[in-house]
């Protein structure tokens, strides 16, 4: 990613441990960078697995820490046991680009990566069906988080977002 | 009580491009109108406008999520 403002989209896992087959199969999808490193040409994609842009990224973040020493359940954060987040963004130069062989890799790297996953991170979440949001939070933190919206936002007027409803 | 409401950017508006956009450039969306809001009273006002008129409703913070 770069620090100029471009399109982009981000997909996510937390992960487990770092291993090989995991590590394998980044390097897979990252392939033919140096190939497609001119913007100004058309980007070819010469497999199925290569990156569709230059400006297109795959962070592992360490995770741990901080993050892993509050108890689980104290906050609305899940998965706090988590090793890593990989982030998987795609970014492209122009908003008048085609988005989609960029956001077609980046849920490729996403789907190749998701036998890793030990949960989405909410910041992260593209999947914003009640399906999706159960995910990032898991049942119990999403209970409260429901009760606390009852309280706060009976009529759920904040819904445009990754919404947890209010408990009826 | 000093504020005099959230200033409303509507389409038009010299800034409302400006201000409708956010950090992803993929993100293209036209509000019908944008409060810019001071303080908490402005946000009380705007919320209160909004939803009287049946508006959808969403929080504009950095513009980065």
């Amino acid at each position: 990613m770069v620090a100029e403002p471009t399109p982009y989209y981000m997909r996510s896992h937390l992960t487990g441990p770092l291993d090989a087959g995991l590590a394998d199969t980044l390097a897979g999808h990252a392939a033919d960078v140096t190939s497609s490193l001119s913007v100004s040409s058309p980007l070819s994609v010469s497999s199925p697995l290569s990156v569709s842009s230059p400006l297109s990224a795959v962070l592992l973040v360490p995770m741990g820490g901080a993050i892993a020493r509050a108890p689980a359940g104290d906050t609305a954060v899940a998965h706090r046991d988590a090793a890593y987040c990989l982030e998987i963004g795609a970014a492209w130069p122009s908003p008048h680009d085609d988005p989609r062989p960029h956001r077609e890799w980046a849920d490729r790297i996403w789907q190749a990566t998701r036998p890793w996953s030990v949960g989405n991170e909410v910041n992260h979440q593209i999947d914003d069906s009640s399906d999706g949001v159960l995910a990032a939070y898991g049942p119990e933190i999403q209970a409260r988080l429901a009760e606390v919206k009852a309280r706060w936002d009976p009529r759920n007027v904040f819904s445009l977002n990754l919404n947890v409803p209010p408990t009826a | 009580m000093t504020s005099s409401g959230p200033r409303l950017i509507v389409p038009g508006d010299p800034e409302y491009d400006r201000a409708r956009r956010v950090w992803n450039l993929a993100v293209d969306r036209r509000p019908m109108v944008i409060a810019r809001c001071a303080d908490a009273d402005d946000v009380v006002a705007a919320l209160a406008m909004g939803t009287a008129a049946g508006m959808r409703i969403a929080v504009r913070g950095g513009g980065h999520s």
